[in-house]
């Protein structure tokens, strides 16, 4: 009767009700517990020094780069190389001189130009023009040499190569038609498709319409501002504010979840900036290249309960190591008692230096052993191709009697390691107290009197690649994940040593044949080759090697995507903010 | 028999007239805030001259102990960011503190009394010139140029007080310009003019020694200002360079862990607020017992 | 009020000031340009780039022929670009920075006039008691404190010690939230600023109001039956106003001077966060614009200071 059928349509109206429910929530599940406001906030501890791919030469400036423009392959999140704008990676010929990229034919610029192979003409031949710190990414290209000579730039370049003028034309580089590239190279060169994933860099396209109406200054605004990647610039006010909107039906994949990306510049302090994330001013924090945290604030984090578990701490591909003069003539300014031509006691000498140092006990001083982590096994940091293993470095123990011993036998008088200077920039606190406690271990484990020498950074790096300081701080920053980026910049020939743009001074025809033979493999026949490389810098004790360091980030639960790999931070278009 | 007269008569006789010297000692002595300023000064400069020979750890070696551990009986003060003792740093950047204060002050004095006296005696262009110089110098906040200075000199000892100084020597060139020009005008300076002295003889001997009270003060007060200054430049990163400690880098070092090692800041901090303090008392005594005004 | 004279007189001082503000940069651009190092080297660079920057810079010509490029630049108002952030003209940065400095500095010269003269006549007022001693032995304090020592004790107390009372929400005024600045992000910093300054009139206005008050005019005024409300504001204050008015000029430029350090320590976006931050980055196109953004402003607060005169004193004419 009604009763009967009155339950059952109640039943059936509540079933529905609840199927209906289920459906909202269950259904699409990410897309209800996804935040209304998808803004990613977080800071910038200083403006970057440029958007254009052609010249950018930092990490804040490719963080951001990244995410605006797009290169033919880039690195996935596991750092392999996969293809973005090209159809897929491609082999090289069988002799190694020739790679054929096919490009996607859906790729817009974020104002509706269409890409076509002549965009990636213009880009890297621009880019080989203007000789940035990553031309020499394009070396590789048979023309390269010719276009590195030239002086142009801005308005001049533009028109230059507007005409297709020869003195910035790679005539390696090829268009057959508008969706292919065709390179060729002038020697085999294995890590050519490497130098070209990197981001941020060289390799990446940008559109000649926008460079165009402002060849110096287009990246700095909006209007002009104009790459194939999911975010765009909308707003910029320099050293305040930079803001980035998602491209609308952006080609590529995963489409942006994220609508807006809101870049705050205007604090400079990282302990600032850290409380204003902790009021929940910021989402994320260490984005943009700002991943080295003060230490005390992490150890203040890590006894917090609630926030230690959005402290990310991961590794980066960056190595400190002291570095000692080893050549010595006209042009070198630097002496000093390290020089190979000194023979057999300089080589115990440096060794004596090397061993006299407890790199432990610096980790664990000058970083609590959070922010960086002892150098064990060689200069190219963990995680990377030609990292050697821990505790494989002979050079990282720590034997004060030994060390003693070959002082005795290699500087009796005590003359030659009279008046040394450590020169190093003070800049980053780290490098200031490594300085400090070195001279240190030297006194206390030698005996020996070193004085410190801070200079400040962009003096000291000019100053330390022309050979001016018998020792002195170095280090390098992994750009992609190839051996080469580390033989071919820091010794020998191609980076310009002994005499210039070279800190130890080191080079020899034993160096430069091995290396131009490693760098013409393939990596996994390479591999042996760099290792022989690895071991010459041990037997001659080039390096004392001090720290790999530690990235850190701070990362809101509710921010789902963020995080890093070793060299970048993740793409802006995986993140995605849950309602909070 | 106890009359008016009587008792009148019967009082001491105002105390001659005694000098202005022995009469502001006195006065000085009374004022128990000045005392207590220049008792605490003592204890510094005692502090630092005991730094120079023995300081509990030395003060440059990394690694004495766990950074970021709070005061303990091996560490009074506590340890800093990267392992030093800060008691020993404290009591080095007295030195500092101390060497740059009154080293500015004697600059200051070698340069603006010169000057002020000869502007103010002998005016004429030399007068005009240097009102030009030092109305300019008016133009730019001190501490910017004194920052410029030590930029393009280079970070030390010297060049940071050089750079203070010449940001300082206005105020007392002025000071002592001011003093000579109502001097001269004196009966005793005519008189003095008038017996064929020469203008040194005339300046250093006796507008000098009549304006040396007010120069007094100014370079008292002028001490904690240099100290000050000194303290704004290491906090901005261009004071005396490392390993000496300064008690303005040491708060700019232990601002950044301030949440969880407020020691770091505090100990510097009040060491240079107490320190400051103490001169801005005795300047103040000095002050109120050189003013000829105030008797008794 | 303006008169004619006035007038003239604001104009001789304008003209001052831009000849002080020119040859303030000059000193500067001849100093940094004698300078080893700067900022366009870095770890990576290889081949012409340097060279190529250097010729986008024009550094590359003989000095005199840059400082022609520069004065005639300057005279229209360019400052030129920066040399770590590429493309980035300097004199709005400068401009914008100017005004977020003169903002704060404005709330702590009131901080400074108003705290000030508060203490000082409550002082006086009350003198002898224990609020007088309170508030005299607070001001010692204030002006012996250096300001970084005040802000970082503030941030103390409010932000650590407080933690809990506060929120935190207290860290959240660090920064600068858009061009002008919030009350929220304000009164610290202002505070921090001018705290030493208040001080200072603090004892000015205590000791000129004790000699007021014991001259004749206001026994006369008590004598009336004036209330001691009216007296004290209408006779009084008026009167005590006018050392503290010689003074503001220095005070000014204390607050001027001490904001460069306060600017740092609260993160806030002015011309002395700027000052710090391009001289630590060699970016010395930045610093010569810093420092003709300060001479502007000094020479500027100078002559407001001297109008202000004009104001409170009618007696003054120029």
């Amino acid at each position: 009767m009604a009763p009967t059928s009155f339950r059952i349509l109640k039943t059936l109206a509540v079933g529905a009700a609840s199927g209906l429910v289920l459906a909202a929530c269950g259904g699409g599940n990410q897309s209800s517990s996804l935040a209304s406001d998808q803004t990613l906030n977080f800071p910038i501890l200083s403006d970057f020094g440029t958007l254009d791919p052609a010249v950018s030469d930092s990490e804040t400036d490719q963080e951001i780069q990244q995410n605006m423009f797009d290169g033919l392959v880039k690195f996935d999140e596991n750092l392999n190389i996969v293809s973005d704008l090209a159809t897929a990676v491609p082999q090289p010929s069988a002799d190694g001189l020739t790679y054929v990229f096919h490009l996607r034919q859906d790729v817009t610029f974020s104002n509706g130009d269409k890409l076509t192979s002549k965009d990636v003409l213009y880009s890297w031949n621009r880019a080989a023009a203007y000789q940035g710190s990553y031309a020499t990414n394009l070396s590789a290209i048979v023309g390269y040499e010719r276009v590195s000579g030239n002086k142009a730039s801005g308005a001049a370049l533009e028109a230059l190569l507007e005409k297709n003028d020869p003195s910035v034309t790679m005539t390696g580089l090829t268009a057959p038609d508008p969706y292919t590239v065709q390179v060729s190279l002038s020697a085999p060169a294995g890590w050519f498709l490497t130098a070209i994933s990197l981001a941020g860099a060289t390799g990446e396209i940008v559109d000649v319409n926008a460079v165009k109406q402002d060849p110096d200054n287009w990246w700095t605004k909006p209007a002009t501002a104009i790459g194939t990647g999911p975010f765009k610039m909308v707003d910029y006010t320099p050293k305040q504010v930079v803001d980035f909107a998602a491209v609308d039906n952006w080609w590529g994949s995963p489409r942006p979840t994220l609508k807006k990306v809101h870049v705050d510049i205007s604090v400079n302090n990282a302990s600032t900036a850290i409380a204003k994330y902790e009021q929940g001013g910021y989402d994320i924090y260490g984005y943009g290249g700002y991943s080295n945290l003060p230490v005390a604030d992490i150890l203040r984090i890590k006894g917090t309960s609630n926030e230690s578990g959005q402290l990310v701490l991961h590794p980066k591909v960056r190595t400190t190591w002291v570095t000692f003069n080893v050549h010595s003539d006209n042009s070198r300014v630097a002496k000093g008692p390290f020089t190979m031509d000194q023979g057999q006691s300089a080589h115990d000498l440096r060794l004596a230096f090397a061993l006299a140092v407890d790199k432990k006990k610096l980790v664990d001083t000058v970083c609590q052993g959070i922010v960086c982590v002892q150098a064990t096994g060689g200069l190219i940091s963990p995680t990377l191709q030609g990292y050697a293993g821990d505790n494989t470095d002979p050079l990282a123990k720590f034997d004060p009697a030994k060390a003693k011993q070959l002082l005795q036998s290699a500087d009796p008088t005590g003359s030659k390691t009279k008046g040394l200077q450590y020169a190093y920039d003070p800049e980053n606190a780290l490098n200031k107290a490594s300085a400090e406690f070195l001279q240190s271990q030297w006194q206390d484990n030698l005996g020996v009197h070193v004085d410190l020498l801070p200079v400040s950074h962009s003096q000291f790096i000019k100053a330390r690649l022309s050979g001016h300081y018998v020792i002195s701080r170095d280090g390098w920053q992994a750009d992609y994940n190839h051996p080469q980026d580390w033989y071919d910049n820091l010794w020998g020939k191609i980076v310009g040593c002994p005499d210039s743009g070279c800190s130890s001074g080191y080079d020899s025809p034993e160096y430069d044949q091995l290396l131009a033979k490693a760098d013409s493999e393939p990596l996994d026949q390479a591999k042996s080759d760099y290792a022989k490389l690895a071991q010459m810098l041990i037997d001659n004790v080039l390096y004392i090697p001090l720290y790999y360091s530690v990235g850190g980030f701070l990362i809101k639960p509710y921010v789902k995507g963020a995080g890093t790999n070793s060299f970048f931070d993740h793409y802006w278009n995986e993140i995605q903010i849950l309602s909070h | 028999m106890a009359t008016p007269a009587t008792i009148v008569a019967s009082q001491p006789i105002a105390p001659e007239q005694a000098s202005l010297w022995s009469d502001a000692w006195r006065k000085l002595r009374r004022n128990r805030l000045a005392l207590a300023g220049a008792i605490y000064l003592t204890f510094v400069v005692a502090v630092a001259l005991t730094a120079l020979v023995y300081t509990p750890y030395p003060m440059a070696k990394v690694g004495v102990g766990i950074p970021y551990t709070g005061p303990s009986p091996e560490h009074l003060l506590g340890v800093d960011t990267i392992g030093r003792d800060v008691l020993s740093r404290l009591m080095v950047g007295a030195q500092v503190s101390l060497l740059v204060g009154v080293g500015t002050q004697l600059v200051v004095l070698a340069i603006g009394v010169p000057i002020g006296l000869g502007a103010g005696y002998f005016r004429g262009w030399f007068d005009q010139v240097m009102t030009f110089v030092i109305n300019l110098f008016y133009g730019v906040p001190n501490l910017l140029v004194a920052l410029i200075l030590v930029f393009l000199l280079g970070p030390s000892l010297t060049n940071i007080i050089v750079a203070i100084a010449s940001t300082g020597w206005m105020d007392m060139a002025r000071l002592v310009r001011g003093q000579t020009l109502s001097l001269r005008e004196r009966d005793f300076i005519e008189a003095s003019r008038a017996s064929g002295a020469r203008p040194a003889k005339i300046l250093f001997g006796h507008v000098l020694p009549n304006a040396l009270g007010p120069i007094i003060v100014q370079a008292t007060f002028g001490v904690p200002a240099a100290i000050l200054f000194e303290a704004f430049m290491s906090f901005l990163g261009l004071g005396v360079p490392p390993p000496m400690p300064s008690w303005g880098s040491m708060a700019a070092d232990g601002i950044v862990a301030i949440r969880i090692a407020a020691y770091m800041v505090v100990a510097p901090a009040l060491a240079l607020s107490l320190t400051l303090m103490a001169f801005n008392f005795v300047g103040d005594g000095l002050r109120d017992a050189l003013d000829p005004r105030q008797r008794r | 009020m303006f008169t004619r004279g006035t007038l003239i007189y604001i104009g001789q001082r304008l003209v001052l000031i831009t000849l002080a503000v020119l040859g303030v940069s000059s000193l500067v651009f001849v100093g940094v340009h004698r300078l080893p190092g700067d900022a366009l080297f870095s770890e990576h660079l290889h081949g012409t780039q340097y060279e190529l920057t250097l010729h986008h810079y024009g550094l590359d010509r003989p000095l005199w022929q840059q400082y022609v490029t520069f004065l005639w630049n300057m005279l229209h108002g360019d400052l030129g670009e920066s040399l770590v952030n590429r493309g980035v003209p300097i004199t709005p940065i400068v401009a914008r920075e100017m005004s977020v400095s003169a903002e704060v500095g404005m709330v702590a010269l009131i901080v400074t006039v108003g705290l000030g003269m508060s203490f000082g006549v409550i002082a006086a007022l009350r003198q002898n008691t224990w609020i007088d001693y309170v508030l005299s032995t607070t001001s010692v304090i204030g002006y012996s404190m250096p300001n970084f020592v005040i802000a970082t004790f503030l941030i103390l107390v409010f932000g650590v010690w407080l933690e809990n009372v506060t929120q935190g929400n207290f860290f959240y005024q660090i920064g600068w939230p858009g061009r002008y600045g919030s009350i929220g992000a304000i009164w610290l910093p202002a505070f921090a600023l001018g705290f030493p300054s208040a001080s200072i009139v603090a004892r000015m206005t205590r000791a000129s109001m004790l000699e007021i008050l014991q001259q004749d005019f206001i026994r006369t005024a008590r004598a009336k039956g004036l209330p001691t409300a009216t007296i004290t504001i209408r006779h009084a204050l008026r009167n005590a106003l006018i050392p503290v008015v010689t003074v503001l000029g220095p005070l000014a430029m204390a607050i001027i001077t001490g904001g460069v350090v306060v600017e740092n320590i609260f993160g806030i976006p002015g011309l002395g966060k700027e000052f710090a931050t391009s001289i630590l980055n060699r970016d010395y196109n930045v610093v010569i614009g810093v420092f003709t953004g300060y001479a502007a402003l000094v020479g500027l607060t100078n002559l407001g200071v001297d109008l202000l005169y004009v104001v409170i004193d009618p007696r003054i004419r120029y």
